[in-house]
């Protein structure tokens, strides 16, 4: 692809006079037509000249549209690459070189940059070179090639800047292992220079400042400018990275836990190197590793297979007692640990923390901010009496996810059919059930009859009001032992909510909520039950640990995940 | 031509084609390496070290104190009055967009107050880059119309030059009237002044005998900056179109907010609306204060009842609502708060939707109206809507191709041409 737009670079610089491919091509005939649309007054204007200039993005896309360039008119034609074709050459143009070299010498960036510049309407110029060439060795981590593009600035005259100052050290400290003595001096000269010419920062300056004082050796100091800039600037998380390492080898575990908070709370969880820092700084540590896994339990982090394998390594190498072997497995449905075969922890709410979630949810988000957009207030208050009499339910159905469970396109029958299906087996069951629909079912044909008959309670809300709250509402208000059935995850509800009461909430819909996944034609149901165990990192009562890990990468932290997590490590003694 | 002679012919045009490019190919164009020919000045080095040892870094001669970044002059005063923290934040603010330059993103090279203030306002970085494009775009749109106006002036004065000599038509008359468009014709000039007062006196009409569309202006605090500037162009161009028509209704803006940021944006693109005698109506009441609740009727795309008919006796409510990015029906819930009937246009039952959001502009919704006020039937009213968010016919998508390609032959003209006028075919079968 590059080598093809290359080469049209060169036929785009041919100076084309008659004679040459004479076919009528379709370009012959574009420009023939073209001339003769014009009036006489533009005839004359739009006469080409030899520096008329064309666009030719469409060109290097259709290179048999260039070869059939035809001399009829005497068009002399000169090419230019402009605007985004140029830049995307130029991109190009520095990716396979950055690939294919590990070192280079000034010359050959020179004869790199000359090319560079020669689309000079191009994105990419004199200004913003730097930049673009250090951030590409960071991409591809080659230390020997941003060095050697120092020393070519250097060798040419040229003035370091900001950008490729922050740009080196950011290299340094990803490749920590091939730096070299020099690259420390330089570090401290770069470090110097940033802290000197610059009285406040800005994120890509203060994350170099604290890498480059963190490799010097002048962590306390990195710590304080982390102080004062934390107010003004938002850190990218490879900081918090360098800061909790940091930590962790001067033994100040607990700040270097406040770092990994603040990286869990950004959402993306990349830099796992950190924990495995961790595992192998307190290798000999029995406390301390299990702190390290009380703190997975408590931010709700599954760990990567990797420090799965460091865990596993450092646990098997404690002295005699304390040591625990760890083995991979997996989990039953029923709650089992397939290795141990013990059971994991329950999911179960408390009473009390039940009542505080049920509390914080009626009032901050089934209200929320505005009650018209999802209800009206009259509404909400005739369902509020109503529950108030007929509670407590046992099981509260979501009318439209239940009938529409074949799709939206079926007859009415069959809606009513599903439902029928799915009440009579809780009917069966001898449970007090609750339906929520909407106003248009009311016309559906023995629907109401049906519901008699099995003796459900049904409330209809407005066509275009959300059913969600109320399903949640009556649920809530009927206790720990209702349970409501629907598909809807509820994804949007957990919004309005603190950290503690979503992952509360969360816990709370997993161990109540019934998916229903087929209702076959003779009315046998087949549905998930909820999970009645957690899927955190949890300690068991032998003093080993469950570990659940991902061998996704990167690590996501903030994803939710529903349904039974399967692959699990099992950390206790005596296993083999 | 038979094969071979094809062959000789193309063998001695590439022959051609190199030797002309061997002649004309100079320095210039050679893709070779040539030593310092390209490298801008700042990498002309006169040191003789060629291959110099990188230890040796020297702090003040090696490092860039004084650089000048095109965002040093800024009026500190001006745009953080005083406040401490903001002007903190305005210099961090001042290095976070020169290390963007240097990294080569796409970040304009002036700034005025205006954008600082702006800049300073938005908390989220990812915006903050979001705008910088923005000003960046319009930074570069402005640069090539500039090449291009110039380069249209000089041809322009070369074609004038080429006129001058050519002597004129009838030299031998010497009468002294010209007779051009120009100059002498027979054809009554019409200015726009004698146009404006027609569109006028026809919306004073419509205000004593026409039907009201009320535009509801309070939803202000749920836009972002780039939103209500978008609403404010879109309200302008509602107007201007409005006012055009061979019917006019009588636009009323209500519950506007004078101070707010949409009318200012407004009235900084109609500065007009200020004068005293200007012919938009627009008011801070609520409309429930001014028109009679029982013909009130609201028009969102939440609701489930759908407009069948232009009724005339009923008085319809636009929201000034550019709601990209949001999900909750917020004009459905102020029309039920305030016990009003809601319509939403027929967009499902006469047209086949192919991409986009099913949302459309002020301006378009106006227009759709006052035709179908006039009597036009929905299809047609419904010409207003961008055909790109359509569906095509499968006859056309054969055709896309030419069209694509070379937009000036007469078959990707005949083709336009007929797609316009089989717009049917993109309605949907009733």
């Amino acid at each position: 692809m590059f080598q093809e737009r290359f080469v049209l670079r060169n036929l785009s610089r041919l100076y084309v006079s008659r004679n040459i491919l004479s076919i009528p091509g379709s370009f012959s005939c574009w420009c023939d037509r073209f001339f003769h649309s014009l009036s006489a007054v533009d005839r004359e204007i739009k006469k080409p000249t030899s520096t008329t200039v064309y666009s030719i993005r469409h060109y290097v896309e259709k290179p048999d549209l260039l070869k059939m360039v035809a001399g009829e008119r005497g068009f002399v034609k000169e090419t230019i690459l402009r605007g985004k074709a140029a830049t995307e050459v130029q991109e190009s143009l520095l990716t396979e070189f950055i690939k294919d070299h590990d070192d280079a010498s000034p010359e050959q960036w020179t004869s790199l940059l000359n090319k560079l510049f020669e689309l000079n309407h191009g994105m990419i110029h004199a200004a913003n070179i730097d930049g673009r060439i250090l951030e590409m060795c960071y991409v591809a981590k080659k230390l020997p090639l941003a060095r050697s593009y120092l020393n070519f600035i250097k060798c040419s005259g040229k003035k370091f800047n900001s950008v490729s100052v922050c740009g080196f050290i950011k290299i340094c400290h990803e490749c920590e292992s091939s730096m070299t003595p020099e690259d420390n001096q330089r570090i401290q000269v770069f470090t110097k220079y940033l802290m000197t010419k610059h009285q406040v920062f800005d994120s890509i300056t203060a994350d170099a400042v604290i890498k480059g004082l963190i490799l010097s050796g002048m962590g306390e100091e990195s710590l304080r400018i982390y102080e004062e800039a934390v107010k003004t600037t938002v850190f990218p998380v490879t900081t918090y990275a360098a800061l909790a390492s940091y930590l962790i080898k001067n033994n100040q575990p607990e700040r270097a836990v406040e770092f990994f908070r603040l990286m869990i709370s950004k959402g993306v969880l990349t830099h796992h190197k950190v924990f495995i820092d961790w595992i192998n700084f307190y290798d000999n540590d029995r406390k301390k590793l299990d702190e390290l896994l009380a703190f997975f339990r408590d931010v709700d982090f599954k760990p990567s297979k990797e420090i799965c394998d460091h865990l596993k390594a450092a646990y098997i190498k404690l002295p005699r007692e304390l040591s625990l072997d760890g083995v991979y497995g997996y989990v039953k449905n029923s709650g089992e640990c397939s290795v141990c075969q013990r059971p994991l922890d329950r999911l179960d709410l408390s009473e009390k923390e039940f009542r505080e979630m049920r509390k914080c949810f009626l009032e901050t988000v089934l209200v929320g901010n505005d009650i018209f957009q999802r209800s009206t207030p009259e509404e909400l208050q005739k369902f509020i009496t109503f529950v108030s009499k007929n509670a407590p339910f046992n099981i509260v159905l979501d009318g439209l996810n239940v009938a529409y469970m074949s799709g939206t396109s079926v007859a009415q029958e069959v809606n009513v059919g599903l439902v029928k299906g799915v009440v009579q087996h809780f009917h069966e069951r001898d449970n007090k059930i609750l339906l929520i629909g909407r106003k248009h079912m009311l016309g559906w044909p023995k629907f109401l009859s049906t519901l008699k008959e099995f003796d459900v309670k049904y409330f209809f809300i407005e066509n275009i009001s959300e059913d969600d709250i109320y399903i949640i509402y009556a649920t809530l208000y009927s206790g720990l032992d209702a349970y409501f059935v629907t598909r809807d995850l509820l994804r949007s509800e957990k919004f309005g909510l603190s950290e503690e009461q979503r992952s509360l909430f969360k816990r709370w819909q997993q161990s109540h909520q019934i998916f229903i996944t087929y209702v076959a034609p003779s009315g046998k149901v087949y549905m998930k039950t909820p999970i009645s165990f957690q899927m955190m990192v949890q300690k068991t009562s032998t003093g080993g640990w469950h570990i659940p890990y991902t061998e996704e990468t990167p690590v996501n932290s903030v994803k939710d995940e529903y349904g039974i997590h399967r692959k699990w490590l099992c950390l206790d003694r005596y296993l083999s | 031509m038979s094969v071979s002679r094809m062959n000789n012919f193309f063998i001695r045009s590439c022959i051609l084609c190199s030797a002309i490019r061997q002649r004309t190919c100079k320095n210039r164009f050679s893709i070779f390496p040539t030593p310092t020919c390209f490298l801008p000045k700042c990498y002309q080095s006169s040191s003789t070290h060629i291959s110099s040892n990188l230890t040796a870094v020297n702090l003040n001669e090696d490092f860039d104190y004084d650089a000048e970044s095109p965002y040093s002059n800024i009026d500190f005063e001006a745009i953080a009055n005083g406040d401490e923290e903001k002007l903190k934040n305005l210099k961090v603010l001042q290095l976070e967009i020169d290390l963007m330059r240097q990294q080569g993103k796409k970040v304009p090279n002036h700034l005025t107050g205006e954008c600082w203030k702006e800049l300073l306002s938005i908390p989220i970085s990812d915006y903050r880059v979001k705008y910088l494009k923005h000003l960046w775009l319009i930074e570069v749109r402005e640069k090539l119309q500039k090449e291009k106006a110039k380069k249209k002036s000089e041809n322009y004065s070369e074609f004038k030059a080429r006129q001058a000599k050519i002597p004129p038509k009838n030299a031998t008359t010497s009468s002294p009237i010209v007779y051009s468009l120009t100059d002498t014709s027979l054809f009554h000039r019409l200015y726009d002044v004698t146009i404006n007062r027609l569109y006028n006196y026809k919306l004073l009409q419509a205000e004593w005998f026409g039907p009201k569309v009320i535009v509801d202006c309070s939803y202000e605090a749920f836009m972002t900056s780039k939103n209500l500037s978008n609403c404010a162009k879109q309200m302008m161009i509602m107007w201007s179109e409005n006012r055009d028509h061979c019917n006019p209704c009588d636009l009323v803006f209500c519950n506007v907010n004078e101070q707010g940021a949409l009318w200012q944006k407004l009235t900084g693109r109609m500065p007009m609306i200020r004068d005293v005698d200007s012919p938009v109506h627009f008011t801070a009441q609520h409309y429930l204060d001014v028109f009679p609740k029982k013909q009130l009727v609201y028009l969102t795309p939440n609701c489930s009842e759908i407009l069948e008919k232009f009724n005339t006796d009923d008085i319809y409510i636009i929201g000034a609502f550019v709601d990209t990015g949001r999900s909750q029906p917020i004009s459905l819930a102020k029309a039920k708060k305030e016990g009003l009937r809601m319509a939403k246009l027929p967009l499902d039952k006469y047209l086949c939707w192919a991409i986009g959001h099913k949302t459309l502009t002020l301006n378009q919704v106006l227009s759709i109206l006052n035709d179908v006020k006039d009597g036009q039937s929905w299809p047609q009213a419904f010409r207003h809507v961008p055909k790109r968010k359509l569906a095509a016919a499968p006859i056309l998508i054969e055709k896309e191709n030419i069209y694509k390609l070379n937009p000036l032959t007469t078959q990707a003209i005949r083709e336009n041409y007929r797609r316009n006028f089989v717009y049917d075919l993109l309605l949907k079968d009733q």
